[in-house]
């Protein structure tokens, strides 16, 4: 009996140390997780532009927030080795520096309390547009880049910010989006897709943008542009995790 | 303010670094999720194919436990230590995808052997590095379910009996009972394999 548990203890021992995922395991599961927890995030953002409920916005403030911090962490550490864009070399601390960007960008996902009626949804009043180029054809055209955009979004930081990989800087491309989405300004929200398609090309989160669109042409109430971004979305990504997401959007068919 | 209120009444607040006037409530700040990801991959990743989740199905699972755990972040209390909590998801989770494995006709641990080395398909010395680990799964899928998971908690991941039966949601007294059990089945099994190592040719 004795000989039995020795022999059981050093097997436990021996498995143990065999058990430990693999660093492709953990990057393809923290890459996945990322991409869902960010599409269910815009979900969410388009939704409460449906809602425009001020506690609903902080909610889904905060909870992009969670997922911008994850899905910048997860960069810092050099998690994902699909993708060059993934790996964060700006940084000489990269953790460290890139919590304190994202956990910024969690602030600043905040609703804007100086709205005086943030329960009313803006209006959409874009013309009717190819859906290719929304970012040239809607009105009231913002004059920053997203980099500019984020350059005026920390500057009340204490400290400077390090520059983001360029994950970081797509990521932060899609909380923009999801923050116009939150509040309910679905051409804003087409605007920046447009521009950080041109910026990201093949990015690592052209899937999510992809899905973003489909949900901001819903959230502005146009849905025949939701469905040619929908047979777009997959014509390209045929085998998509967030199909259920587009195909229960207003783009259904 | 009242923004706020509602916020710390959900949970839904950040680190106390963040926003410091929260930092005084009794409710134990939820970590982020890339620290319990950091720090506590390797127990999820581990536990799920302990509980019978094949090699095929484990990116998924892991995914869908991480998932829920995003969602419930913010309702973990602080009062119990993070691994019974994440594990209330793990078995769940588990449970779950081996009913998915089972509808769709994939293998489950039976076949989990042959999983590992074909994934580890190349130099010879990959099989035999992962011989302990198949032999191990082997013997817990031999075991009854309830018992294969208190030994797994107790032995395996060296928590306590009172802890387990916690977890698990059963006294402890039964706790103590089903490891007794389930220590002897794997001696039997164990006894099993070791006699046809040493009858093999």
């Amino acid at each position: 009996m004795t000989n039995i548990d020795d022999e059981l203890g050093a097997l436990y021992r021996a498995a143990r140390a065999q058990e430990a995922p693999s660093r492709a395991d953990r990057d393809a599961v923290r890459r996945a997780l990322t991409s869902a927890l960010v599409v269910t995030a815009t979900a969410a953002s388009a939704h409460a532009a449906a809602s425009s409920a001020a506690a609903t916005h902080a909610v889904q403030a905060l909870t992009v927030g969670k997922v911008a911090t994850f899905l910048c962490i997860g960069a810092a550490l050099g998690g994902v080795t699909s993708s060059a864009a993934w790996v964060l070399t700006a940084s000489p601390e990269p953790t460290r520096s890139v919590v304190s960007v994202s956990t910024s960008a969690a602030a600043r996902v905040a609703p804007r309390r100086s709205d005086p009626n943030p329960s009313a949804p803006r209006s959409v009043t874009q013309p009717a547009v190819l859906e290719e180029e929304p970012a040239r054809e809607l009105q009231a055209p913002i004059s920053t880049s997203s980099a500019a955009t984020r350059g005026r979004a920390l500057s009340a930081e204490p400290a400077p910010a390090p520059a983001p990989s360029s994950l970081a800087a797509e990521s932060e491309g899609l909380l923009a989006v999801q923050r116009a989405l939150a509040q309910g300004d679905a051409p804003r929200a087409l605007q920046l897709l447009g521009q950080q398609d041109a910026q990201f090309q093949g990015g690592a989160l052209s899937e999510e943008r992809a899905v973003a669109r489909v949900l901001a042409w819903c959230a502005a109430g146009r849905p025949e542009q939701a469905r040619v971004a929908r047979a777009r979305f997959f014509s390209t990504y045929p085998r998509s995790p967030h199909a259920q997401r587009v195909q229960n959007s207003c783009a259904r068919e | 303010m009242a923004l706020d209120a509602a916020r710390a009444m959900n949970g839904l607040i950040d680190p106390p670094k963040e926003v410091s006037g929260f930092a005084a409530t009794t409710r134990p700040v939820p970590p982020e999720l890339d620290a319990v990801y950091a720090e506590h991959f390797d127990f999820v990743w581990r536990n799920l194919r302990r509980l019978g989740v094949s090699e095929q199905q484990l990116r998924d699972a892991a995914q869908d436990v991480f998932v829920v755990v995003h969602r419930r972040l913010p309702e973990w209390d602080g009062a119990e230590s993070m691994r019974p909590w994440l594990y209330s998801i793990v078995r769940r989770v588990a449970s779950d995808t081996r009913r998915r494995q089972r509808r769709k006709g994939l293998p489950e641990s039976e076949d989990v052997h042959a999983l590992i080395d074909s994934r580890e398909a190349g130099p010879e010395s990959n099989a035999a590095r992962n011989q302990e680990l198949s032999l191990l799964l082997k013997l817990l899928e031999r075991l009854d379910p309830d018992k294969r998971e208190v030994l797994i908690l107790v032995d395996l991941e060296e928590m306590g009996v009172p802890e387990v039966s916690a977890v698990i949601g059963i006294n402890t007294n039964t706790a103590y009972s089903r490891l007794r059990a389930a220590r002897q089945a794997m001696r039997e099994g164990y006894a099993l394999f070791a006699g046809r190592e040493r009858n093999s040719p």
